[in-house]
């Protein structure tokens, strides 16, 4: 890079040093124990901490959601839809036939079939059973609160399969529901079942495994 | 042979004639000289390095097939390796150079205990490589402690992503270069401190404490559910915002007076800046959590620290910008000036988008879009990586008693730097609003949205090869410096002029 041409760009070798450390350290520490009166940073930075406290200010009262640690939401609007959700058709009372109907729809329909007909060969059907219709209602519910296994013969048709209780964590109440809804369904006409009756056989059989047909053929009499 | 009596010259300069009132600068750079080159070399490495590797990663965004049968350049091992040797490899080593340089001329006295630093920052160097490698080899995930320290395999946490068995010697190196730091300050002559030892210092134990936060709390005992999230956002935020922007920082103090030849305006508000920006840049990581499975105070503890950056970033402003635009005709013909001039500009701008960006309205728009990205590396590359490259030029000439190999080399880094960060930042700041403003608004499908976007995609890519360019030229310039043969104005020892007093004028 010439120096005697100035219309090349020209940049020098070193850049020069105008100030030593020593006196940078010096003069800057004698600054700072200046008072300044007045000075544009001095302006400019007190209006920006004054706006700093007002946003502050304005989020600290509107997105903390009262400092409650389970509230991921932030915005007034949502958590008060959040706190006020209704699910829908929340408060509608459930009859007793309708509650056995969806606890039999979870945990029976699976072989039972929805319609209570059963599986030809492997499940035997619910609907016109002599054993759900029997008119102890002792028969069915003993069935459902222990299951039963091995052969069975349910009108007049021979199955071999293995049902386990499948109502442990249910209260009375859930129970006679099931037996209820099964017993009067699919055409069946039998008596309705009360928790207390489910109360009563389960305090007479206690805690057991599945029944056998050949146990509770004295039914039939 | 010239080859090797030139590095040899490079690193034990004999300077003849009289030294003209510099014998303690020389002192002192000579002292310093075999560890500072010894971080500078791989700075400069990886700087070349990093670039390399985000422009492949910042190509297969927009051509998806580019490198595509190479299983080690896939782009979930590209993209970590881009920002952990930017970081890690250009920032920290580049700006610890010069963080160290500052330390040793401002405290006034030949430094001592030269042995550690040179050892600790090769072994942080060589860790590193290793830790890249083992990010592209891949590999399993360890599930606990024990077994990290056997497998290899990328750890999912923003810039901590390298194999955790890499951790502690990272750490290790770290603890040998900061003590040496504190050493250093400690055995300074003028008891008086200056505003760039407060950053210099505070950076190294703020590194310190969040590396090894987080590395407990991620590695050594995780911690459960959104709480990992909470501590990556935190330290991710903190490396930039209270370890890489403070030694930059740091360079600005130093740089703009000892160039300028004038004290920085209104400097008897730089202890309140200090403080704030540390307390509410410190708190602020937890702001790009906002919707996240976080308690809602935690998200607006955030936003509201992100946004007390205002009142530091003012007083930064004012101060940097007076005193550059009082001396403006001195800038253009000072190479680290110019350097430091578009360094703080781009630091005013960072800040504003930080701010902007941590707002609920913009992060309904742009949260999890290439917005966030386009502002670190406006922080990481239009700021710090600017402001050291001119501070390298400055210590460079003075280490070694050379003059600048090749002004167009300079030139060439300066303007491939600068064009090639404003395209690249603004073209994934406004791609990632478009792209959020588009997701949020419109029926069309995601496929067409991200289609629509490739030519920002593309723009980002020239401007990663252009800072590719700008790197090059940096190496090339660099590799000059040390094994150009020394003329003969270089060998006397007047070739730097004394150091005039700086005056204190009223401001």
């Amino acid at each position: 890079m010439s120096e005697d041409n100035p219309d090349v760009l020209n940049l020098p070798g070193i850049d020069e040093s105008k100030a030593s450390d020593e006196s940078i350290v010096k003069v800057h520490s004698r600054i700072r124990r200046q008072r300044v009166a007045g000075s544009a940073v001095a302006f400019f930075s007190s209006t920006a901490f004054i706006i700093v406290l007002t946003f502050g200010w304005f989020q600290l009262r509107r997105h903390t959601a009262g400092y409650d640690p389970q509230m991921y939401l932030s915005e007034r609007g949502d958590i008060h839809a959040f706190l006020n959700y209704v699910p829908a058709g929340a408060g509608v009372e459930k009859t007793p036939f309708e509650i056995g109907q969806e606890l039999y729809m979870m945990r029976c329909s699976s072989c039972h079939q929805v319609n209570g007909e059963g599986m030809a060969g492997n499940f035997p059907p619910l609907a016109g059973s002599e054993w759900v219709l029997h008119e102890d209602a002792a028969l069915p519910i003993k069935i459902v609160l222990a299951g039963i296994a091995g052969p069975i013969t349910v009108m007049g048709q021979q199955y071999n399969s293995n049902m386990a209780s499948v109502v442990g964590d249910l209260e009375d109440r859930d129970v006679a529901n099931i037996v209820t809804y099964i017993r009067q369904s699919w055409g069946n006409e039998a008596s309705e079942v009360t928790a207390d009756q489910v109360a009563s056989v389960k305090e007479e059989i206690g805690s057991r495994g599945p029944w056998t047909a050949e146990e509770l053929q004295s039914y039939f009499e | 042979m010239k080859f090797i009596s030139n590095i040899c010259s490079s690193l034990w300069p004999e300077l003849s004639g009289e030294l003209k009132g510099r014998e303690t600068q020389w002192s002192i750079d000579s002292s310093i000289r075999y560890p500072l080159l010894g971080m500078i070399k791989p700075a400069a490495f990886w700087f070349v390095v990093s670039l390399i590797f985000g422009l492949i990663a910042s190509i297969k965004l927009h051509s998806p097939g580019f490198l595509g049968s190479c299983e080690w350049l896939t782009y979930g091992k590209v993209e970590p390796v881009f920002w952990n040797s930017l970081i890690y490899g250009w920032l920290f080593n580049a700006g610890l150079a010069c963080a160290f340089w500052l330390l040793a001329r401002l405290g006034g006295a030949p430094i001592g205990n030269g042995f550690l630093l040179t050892v600790s920052l090769s072994i942080w160097n060589v860790a590193l490589v290793v830790g890249l490698i083992g990010i592209l080899m891949g590999g399993t995930l360890p599930l606990n402690w024990r077994e990290s320290l056997t497998v290899s395999g990328q750890l999912p946490y923003e810039w901590l992503e390298m194999p955790p068995f890499i951790a502690p010697i990272l750490l290790a190196s770290f603890i040998g270069m900061g003590l040496w730091g504190l050493l250093t300050f400690r055995e300074r002559v003028h008891r008086a401190s200056y505003a760039s030892q407060w950053y210099v210092l505070a950076a190294l134990f703020a590194f310190a404490w969040i590396y090894t936060a987080a590395q407990i709390m991620l590695i050594r005992e995780p911690s459960q559910g959104s709480l990992q999230y909470l501590v990556g956002s935190w330290y991710a935020n903190n490396l930039l915002m209270i370890v890489i922007v403070p030694l930059a920082l740091a360079c600005v103090y130093y740089l703009l007076p000892k160039a300028l030849g004038t004290p920085i305006v209104g400097y008897n508000h730089s202890g309140r800046a200090f403080w704030s920006w540390f307390i509410f840049a410190s708190c602020a990581g937890s702001a790009e959590l906002i919707n996240g499975p976080i308690p809602a105070w935690v998200t607006a503890v955030g936003i509201i620290a992100a946004f007390g950056i205002l009142y530091p970033l003012t007083v930064f402003g004012i101060q940097f910008l007076s005193t550059l635009f009082a001396n403006f005709t001195r800038i253009w013909d000072t190479l680290s000036l110019r350097f430091v001039l578009f360094g703080c500009i781009g630091f005013i701008v960072f800040g504003a988008y930080y701010i902007y960006g941590s707002l609920r309205s913009t992060q309904e728009v742009a949260q999890f879009s290439s917005f966030s990205n386009g502002v670190q590396l406006l922080g990481l590359l239009g700021f710090a990586s600017m402001i050291f490259s001119g501070f390298l030029y400055f210590i460079l000439s003075r280490l070694l008693n050379k003059e600048l190999p090749s002004a167009a080399l300079a030139e060439i880094h300066f303007w491939m730097q600068l064009s090639g960060v404003l395209l690249l930042v603004s073209s994934l700041i406004t791609g990632g609003l478009q792209e959020g403003e588009l997701m949020n608004g419109s029926t069309v499908s995601v496929l067409s949205i991200v289609v629509n976007l490739k030519s920002y995609y593309v723009m980002a890519s020239l401007g990663m090869f252009l800072m590719l360019l700008g790197a090059i030229a940096f190496l090339v310039s660099f590799t000059l410096f040390m094994f150009s043969t020394r003329s003969e104005k270089e060998e006397t020892g007047t070739l730097i002029g004394e150091s005039p007093e700086l005056e204190a004028s009223v401001s």
